[in-house]
């Protein structure tokens, strides 16, 4: 059977890097692709990235199609999507899934950014075939492929995503914070009155995550701080690589990719990270395979 | 046996001499039930339900006079039930309580332009919802009652 590629195109978070420190790891922004054998290929995220992987896909005779799954509409993650010179070609098709705000519908957020102010090409003038397909929380099939999505903890509305075919699984979280954290309520549990079981109830959003993350093939996830950086950005929606290391044990998964690098993390740090992660993992006595994305990896499942 | 009633006061009951409703809209099952026996026990009439769509057609049928709503919800966010809610001529006066594990300054801006009446980050303190509800309920006591 023929296997499942990962490649990734973009590994950096908040905005890209490009400079002699993030050489080897890459400093574009959020974007993955999944090649899933026989299939369209699936996209996810549109951080600058995706104007490389652009560039490939135009090599390509065939008229082609993809599915561009899009965590949330962060700079980082959509700022590729007007220089992704596929989507200028008439015969490709491409299909854009992402979850609407509260406000505005999938379509204006995509087309807002590539308002004439911003970029002087409207999506609607882009030229390939592009639909807009709104996604819930939940699960839906994309090409006989399981898609399931949750809403993580971090501004705004944030997908990760779970994609699972033929028994293996595939987990993409670029963005997310711990939910539990100290600073939500300082005072210990004093007794077991009703209003003491209420200020003391924390709701099983971190057990649903767990769950949704559980016995995966490969996690990417989002590691943008150490943990002395992210006790100053609590609530910044980024997690410490302590924590994504243990969820990573917690959840049984089988392989670790640590993702969403910070802007300010040069090379040599990205690298004592991914060691760090090791260390943990082996203190853990889970030593699964662990590694840093780097721009144009490909993972082979 | 009946239920001990705290601090009931004056002014808990609605004109019509019944105990204010209060719906509770949250996925979590366990959560929702606490807030309910929490509003219970301060003498309110409390209901739940975990579906945000089903969550409207209870609005509209029953009326509460106070919702307590998550945000985060699979099936219809927090904020666009509470601008449903808001923006309907016949349940516009109802009381939002915004209760979410989320709450970033977009969310509350949001939440405040759309007419939410009040927030709290979970989990909060029962005697701060339970002042405010009534406070929501009662604003005379701070003088702008005006109906």
């Amino acid at each position: 059977m023929e296997p499942i590629k990962i490649k990734f195109w973009g590994v950096r978070g908040s905005i890209p890097t490009p400079g002699p420190r993030t050489i080897r790891y890459g400093g574009n922004t959020s974007c993955v692709e999944i090649q899933f054998p026989d299939k369209p290929r699936f996209i996810i995220d549109a951080g600058s990235g995706i104007r490389e992987l652009g560039k490939e896909l135009l090599q390509s005779k065939a008229p082609v199609k993809a599915y561009i799954f899009l965590t949330h509409f962060h700079w980082d993650h959509i700022q590729g999507l007007p220089f992704f010179k596929p989507a200028f070609k008439p015969s490709n098709h491409f299909i854009l899934y992402g979850c609407d705000e509260p406000d505005v519908d999938l379509t204006q957020i995509i087309s807002m950014q590539m308002n004439p102010i911003y970029f002087p090409v409207a999506v609607e003038d882009m030229g390939a075939k592009v639909e807009f397909r709104t996604a819930k929380e939940g699960t839906f099939e994309v090409e006989g492929v399981t898609v399931q999505t949750q809403f993580m903890n971090h501004p705004g509305y944030t997908f990760g995503y779970r994609f699972s075919y033929r028994g293996k699984s595939i987990i993409y979280i670029s963005d997310n914070e711990p939910y539990r954290r100290p600073n939500h309520n300082g005072d210990a549990p004093s007794g077991s009155s009703l209003e003491d079981r209420f200020e003391n109830f924390y709701d099983n959003k971190e057990d649903q995550f767990i769950n949704f993350i559980s016995a995966a093939d490969l996690l990417i996830h989002d590691t943008q701080y150490f943990p002395h950086e992210y006790e100053e950005r609590i609530t910044w929606g980024h997690s410490p690589y302590t924590y994504t290391v243990d969820i990573a044990v917690k959840a049984r998964v089988k392989q670790l990719v640590l993702f969403h690098h910070d802007p300010d993390h040069d090379d040599d740090t990205v690298d004592k990270m991914a060691e760090l992660s090791r260390a943990r993992l082996n203190s853990h006595n889970y030593p699964i395979p662990c590694i840093a994305a780097k721009e144009g990896d490909v993972i082979v499942l | 046996m009946d239920m001990e009633v705290k601090n009931t006061g004056v002014g808990l009951m609605s004109r019509n001499g019944k105990a204010y409703d209060i719906l509770i809209v949250e996925d979590n099952v366990e959560q929702a039930s606490l807030t309910k026996m929490l509003m219970e026990e301060y003498g309110f009439t409390a209901h739940y339900v975990t579906d945000s769509i089903e969550a409207f057609k209870t609005i509209q049928s029953d009326k509460p006079e106070v919702v307590i709503l998550d945000l985060m919800m699979p099936e219809l966010d927090g904020l666009r039930l509470c601008k449903k809610i808001k923006s309907s001529p016949l349940l516009g006066n109802t009381k939002i309580i915004i209760y979410s594990g989320k709450m970033y300054d977009s969310d509350r801006r949001k939440a405040l332009e759309l007419g939410a009446d009040a927030f709290f980050i979970k989990p909060a303190r029962a005697n701060m919802l339970i002042t405010k509800i009534r406070e929501l309920l009662h604003p005379i006591q701070n003088g702008t009652y005006q109906n």
